[in-house]
């Protein structure tokens, strides 16, 4: 299904000079002095008595983009939640094994998950914007988080729905207009806003471009390729081209016998894509998966 | 395909027939009231006293049952919506919330003059306060504050999961993301509680006859600002018979030569009330929302 030289199908021509350089031409690799912001040492995790995920072990690298990818149901959202603890609301799950930010136990006991949360920042699989309005929305981090300057919170919001490419379509009507007013890619872009406006040192995406147009998909790309230089990115998505288009490293994961996800491959980019080192990796990028 | 047609068209008529029945009744019981109270009714008699003129006001009564309303959702509100907030965001699934569950359906299920008992015994007799204000909207909060949590809690858990997590994501206490984000969409079903619970208070009679008392109250000096002065109309512990008191008490006691035009024209204004309670409650949980959500 996917050759990754050949026209991109969601890509319209006339966004040919937006559009990512080829792949040959990504750096892809990370230079192996790079910090580890984020490592998973055996995390498994447990729905009830049920293993969603198992023995999943993983380094992210400091400013990089790392993606995972993988059949439906295989973890990936249930991984990713692990690195803000975002598992700790669902009733019945445990996260088993180590999880690290900067070298530390996000899971030691004296640690809260408020701490957590406001340096690893979620954006969810559907958008869910506040019923307030735009403005609200995106202060809404800030504030909980003690600004209460008002010149401070113009500029917060300001600087973060620019980034989100969402700025000079709303910048009319920030205060008047609900964030449930406008259209589902809007409302994507205004949740991605709302997590910058924290400014986080991680930034989780659970499959962020699934509800846009190939234009904000394509605005949103350019924005993770931009905060790559400050932030840390996680991105969950089922589009081959946007992994290979957006992240530096990959990880493959599926399902195993047991019914149970686990991480099958994870490596470069560019190698995942041209040259894996599984089998099954292998199938999924060319498309014979299943 | 026909017959679920058929089906539709039937379900159709059915409620169609029963939203008739149901606006025909109300329509019939304002009209009634209205019709029997018009030709004696005179703005007078809501605020002259009962010894006034011939028919007597309920000027007195009329305050009491505002004042009684204000004391008890002053206990009320704030105990039912922090139990609520506790029921739906805190419980968990111990013995304690058990017993709380157990306790909210049996006091619902208890008629109100059996908690009207429960008051004498408690807030007049074991207290020796004797008929009050404090000891009616006590008893009130009584068997108002199990409805106004469960209504809350109700409201509160309506709240879309996706609302908190979308809070906590971006780092929210717990606290916090009640407070700004759960609660404002709650606003309105809470709001409606609120005023379900009001219109029972202001209607409520049986709870009330052996607890704020039912005797004919004289005239009300409103400048006696002395709260513990019986005698003051600011004072909780007074007698304090209430409009639906007084309507119970006129009807059956059967004195005097207008029992019947009090006790219509006296229906007529608890029932304007209420109506105004309701349209009011729409308005303000509307307005609040708005305020809350910053739009
Ligand atoms: N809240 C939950 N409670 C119980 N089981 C869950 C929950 N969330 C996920 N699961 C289970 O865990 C497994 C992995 O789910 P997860 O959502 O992580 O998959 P995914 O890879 O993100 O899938 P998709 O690509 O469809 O989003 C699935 O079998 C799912 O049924
Ligand atoms: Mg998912």
């Amino acid at each position: 299904m996917q050759t990754l030289e050949g026209p991109e199908p969601v890509t319209p021509a006339k966004l040919a000079p937006l559009a990512r350089p080829p792949l040959e031409a990504m750096s892809g690799a990370i230079g192996p002095d790079a910090a580890v912001k984020l490592h998973a040492e055996d995390v498994s995790v447990l729905y009830g008595e049920r293993v969603a995920v198992r023995d999943v072990t993983l380094d992210v690298p400091e400013h990089s983009v790392m993606a995972f990818i993988g059949p439906s149901g295989c973890g990936k959202s249930t991984v990713l939640r692990c690195f803000d603890r975002m598992n700790d609301l669902i009733p019945g799950a445990t996260v088993r094994g180590r999880v690290e930010l900067d070298g530390e136990d996000m899971y030691a006991p004296s640690v809260l998950p408020v701490e957590i949360r406001r340096k690893v920042g979620l954006v969810f699989q559907r958008p869910n914007p506040f019923p307030m309005s735009i403005y609200e929305n995106v202060a809404y981090g800030p504030r909980r988080h003690g600004q209460k300057d008002r010149a401070r919170l113009d500029e917060v919001v300001e600087r973060s729905l620019r980034q989100a490419a969402l700025w000079d379509e709303v910048k009319d009507d920030l205060r008047k207009k609900s964030g449930l007013a406008l259209s589902g890619g809007q409302q994507q872009r205004l949740c991605i806003a709302r997590t910058l406006a924290i400014d986080p040192e991680v930034i989780l995406m659970d499959e962020p471009c699934s509800a846009l147009d190939p234009i904000a998909t394509l605005k949103i790309e350019e924005l993770i390729s931009q905060l790559k230089a400050e932030y840390t990115i996680l991105i969950v998505t089922h589009n081959m081209q946007q992994a290979a288009r957006v992240s530096d490293r990959t990880a493959f994961f599926t399902l195993g016998e047991d019914r149970a996800g686990y991480l099958v491959e994870l490596d470069d980019t560019l190698k995942i894509f041209t040259n894996p080192a599984n089998q099954l990796t292998e199938d999924y990028v060319s498309g014979r998966f299943g | 395909m026909k017959r679920s047609l058929t089906a539709d068209r039937i379900a159709t008529a059915v409620l169609w027939a029963v939203a008739v029945f149901v606006i025909t009744v109300l329509v019939a019981i304002i009209g009634y009231f209205l019709v029997e109270s018009i030709p004696t009714f005179s703005v007078s008699f809501l605020f002259s006293d009962p010894s006034d003129t011939a028919i007597g006001g309920i000027g007195p009564v009329l305050w009491n049952s505002v004042y009684l309303l204000v004391l008890t959702m002053l206990f009320t509100v704030p105990l039912g919506v922090l139990g609520g907030i506790y029921m739906a965001e805190y419980a968990g699934e111990g013995r304690l919330t058990e017993a709380i569950r157990f306790s909210q359906e049996l006091i619902s299920s208890v008629p109100s003059i059996v908690v009207g008992l429960f008051g004498f015994a408690l807030f007049v007799a074991t207290t020796g306060w004797g008929f009050t204000a404090l000891g009616g909207a006590l008893t009130l909060l009584v068997f108002n504050l199990p409805l106004l949590m469960r209504l809350s809690e109700q409201a509160i858990r309506a709240v879309p999961a996706d609302e908190r997590a979308a809070s906590l994501a971006l780092g929210s206490t717990k606290w916090q993301t009640i407070r700004h984000a759960v609660l404002p969409v709650a606003i309105p079903g809470i709001v409606t509680g609120i005023v379900l619970t009001a219109g029972r208070v202001f209607g409520e009679a049986a709870a009330l006859l052996f607890t704020a008392g039912l005797s004919t109250p004289v005239h009300y000096d409103f400048s006696n600002l002395n709260l513990l002065d019986p005698r003051s109309p600011w004072s909780p512990f007074r007698n304090a018979t209430t409009l639906s008191v007084y309507i119970w008490k006129s009807n059956s006691e059967g004195l005097g030569d207008f029992v019947h035009q009090v006790a219509n024209m006296s229906s007529m204004v608890l029932i304007v009330m209420v109506l105004i309670f309701n349209l009011g409650s729409r308005w303000l949980g509307g307005a609040l929302q708005r305020r809350i959500s910053g739009l």
